[in-house]
């Protein structure tokens, strides 16, 4: 069980605690059996977080832990070569999807994109700078950029975000966490939906030109509420489970009849659009997974 | 995710604290007190964030992972560099005692805690921190394999994460503004050590040059204040030991470390009197022979001849070419590792108890 992909693990995790088998809103992870000589040696910065974080020493005592939020499997969509459909835009990394995770990265595979991938999309994303000088942007983008910002930064009374932030970071865990339903899921998108009302009123402190924190964190939080809603719309459409997204109660089963294909949403008319792509199957057939 | 956002209860407790507020585009500089009500597991970060959240948003200071991982949070507590997602505020708090913040050190300050992270990253690419390998990539398929033995020499130096903080309190670079510095040289080191690099020398030629690794005052506060464990004063020691072992010893400080060494050899203890000549030339001694003589005189350092030989000077000999043997007279010699340090910290935080064995 210890060594089964993080969703897997992530739901044995959250079964223990919704049913008050937790300690703390944690379950224990022990890991005293591997003995203070490999603990030292192997999982050097585990110690180091529990240690600092937690004030447990691993080789002592076992450590608190609980699912979080550690990685999206979507994300900007690429092509191999990093490229996305913007043209001389690049992406890789945590904030790519080239889809080579399907709907879950297994543990140690960051590297693929970093080092792969990163390896990958920096060659080309130069090879296409030293190829291109400009691009067209129309004229109005721009605009209405510079437009957004003013009426940002003039705006003087009205709610601080991170009332917002925090409120959308609980209720996300909550309502499209490790477990998903279908009215959570219907319930959450309403929530967003208010947070992003609100977050029309919200007033930046820092008016300033420099290194101005407040300001890029305040259109940061207009991003995260965008993508809740995407994820929303695309957690409620999949019906299955597959993956990270567990449906239980509902949909306990994958159903690649159906859903064997990519989630594909793009921001139209400040809405998500929903769309899918197909899965091309070469050599690695899909198989249930067992432990 | 803020534990404050999971609702997790947690006691809390009341945080004054301290921040020097700087703004480079007017030069107004003010030391501002602010106090929040926090959860008893707050971190620096966290009170930072509480402040620019609820209390001033035009507060600027770095942070991303909240971690440890990504290096973008070095500031300074009490005139010292800390990563602020790793310094947890309980007991400061229980002290009584009101922790002044303010940026790093030998960087310019942009605003507050941000500094300009420019001059860092100029010395840091001057390393070269990538590898050299010199051999082509291996036929289609196949892969090289080093083993973790040949790679634990430099696995304190990989720990890097760019934080700054090593920069913040460098003595030598306070005097010397162009001093590669501890990072650039532990990142160098990464290389060097590496099995798989084959620049080494032109490397070492490179750290080597003015504002190099002898540069360095030994004053060891890199090592005191990296929050990763990457010991800088340890690396840039290697270091010097490869440059000497590889020949390269035009550097004053190279010299004066290899007549330790000498002097060691041949007649078994420190020969003072001929350190400057070994190292300054013979020009500069002569300018310093009143000086000597006056030393002399008052019986500070013994009569350059005839040269007293410790009775036991084979042993030493012999020490000498056993390391030599061993070839461990670069790097090799220098045995400080991670794990060394990670069980020392632990015997001293269980007062001396041994780690307890695998299976109980």
């Amino acid at each position: 069980m210890e060594l089964a992909s993080r969703d897997v693990i992530s739901r044995a995790e959250q079964t223990e605690i919704d049913e008050g088998r937790g300690v703390d809103g944690n379950v224990l992870l022990d890991l005293r059996h591997l003995g203070a000589e490999k603990i030292l040696d192997r999982l050097h910065g585990t110690r180091e977080l529990s240690m600092v974080f937690a004030g447990v020493d691993p080789i002592r005592e076992p450590i608190p832990v609980r699912p979080g939020a550690h990685y999206h499997m979507g994300g900007v969509d690429t092509d191999v070569w990093g490229k996305t459909n913007v043209e001389g835009l690049y992406a890789a990394g945590e904030c790519a999807c080239v889809s080579v995770h399907g709907a879950n990265r297994l543990g140690g595979n960051a590297l693929m994109e970093t080092i792969t991938y990163g390896k990958r999309a920096g060659r080309h994303a130069a090879e296409w700078a030293l190829a291109n000088t400009t691009i067209e942007i129309p004229e109005s983008t721009e605009q209405d950029a510079e437009r957004d910002l003013k009426a940002l930064l003039d705006r003087s009374d009205g709610e601080r975000p991170w009332r917002i932030r925090d409120e959308l970071a609980r209720t996300m865990h909550e309502n499209f966490g490790v477990f998903r339903r279908e009215d959570q899921m219907e319930r959450q998108g309403e929530i967003v939906a208010g947070l992003r009302e609100r977050y029309q009123q919200i007033v930046v402190e820092d008016k300033g030109q420099l290194f101005n924190s407040d300001l890029t964190q305040a259109l940061e939080l207009e991003f995260l509420l965008e993508l809740a809603e995407c994820m929303v719309v695309c957690g409620i459409a999949r019906k299955e489970s597959r993956g990270a997204h567990a449906r239980p109660q509902d949909y306990p089963d994958r159903d690649d009849a159906n859903y064997m294909k990519h989630t594909m949403v793009s921001w139209e008319n400040g809405e998500p659009r929903l769309d899918w792509k197909p899965v091309t199957v070469t050599k690695w057939q899909p198989q249930e997974r067992t432990y | 995710m803020t534990e404050a956002a999971l609702n997790v209860e947690a006691r809390t407790m009341r945080v004054p604290i301290k921040i020097w507020r700087y703004d480079s585009a007017t030069g107004e500089r003010a030391l501002k007190e602010y106090v929040v009500d926090a959860p008893e597991w707050v971190t620096l970060l966290d009170v930072l964030d509480i402040i620019k959240d609820q209390q001033d948003g035009s507060l600027s200071y770095r942070k991303s992972c909240r971690m440890m991982i990504c290096g973008s949070c070095g500031m300074r507590m009490d005139g010292a560099a800390v990563l602020a997602c790793k310094t947890r505020m309980y007991d400061i708090v229980q002290s009584g005692h009101v922790p002044v913040i303010s940026a790093m050190g030998n960087l310019p300050i942009v605003k507050d805690l941000v500094v300009d992270m420019q001059p860092f990253w100029d010395k840091f690419h001057a390393v070269k921190p990538w590898l050299q390998p010199g051999y082509e990539e291996p036929p289609d398929g196949k892969e090289y394999i080093v083993s973790q033995e040949r790679m634990n020499p430099i696995h304190k130096e990989s720990l890097c994460i760019n934080c700054g903080c090593c920069v913040s309190e460098c003595n030598a670079m306070e005097s010397d503004p162009e001093f590669l510095g501890p990072q650039a040289l532990a990142k160098a080191f990464r290389f060097v050590g590496d099995p798989r690099d084959q620049s080494d020398v032109d490397r070492l030629e490179d750290l080597n040059s003015e504002h190099g690794i002898w540069e360095c005052t030994r004053c060891y506060f890199c090592t005191e204040r990296c929050p990763k464990g990457v010991d800088p004063r340890d690396s840039i020691a290697k270091l010097g030991a490869e440059s000497v072992k590889e020949g390269i010893d035009r550097d004053l400080g190279a010299k004066h470390a290899k007549w330790f060494v000498t002097s060691a050899k041949t007649t078994g203890w420190l020969r003072e009197t001929e350190l400057v000549p070994k190292t300054q030339g013979i020009v500069s001694a002569i300018k310093e022979t009143r000086f000597a003589m006056t030393l002399a005189l008052k019986g500070k350092v013994p009569p350059p001849v005839p040269p007293h030989v410790a009775q036991d000077v084979e042993e030493s000999r012999k020490l000498y070419d056993l390391v030599h043997e061993q070839g461990r007279d670069g790097a090799a010699g220098i045995v400080q590792g991670e794990r060394g340090i990670a069980r020392m910290e632990y015997l001293h935080e269980t007062s001396g108890e041994e780690p307890p064995d695998a299976d109980g």
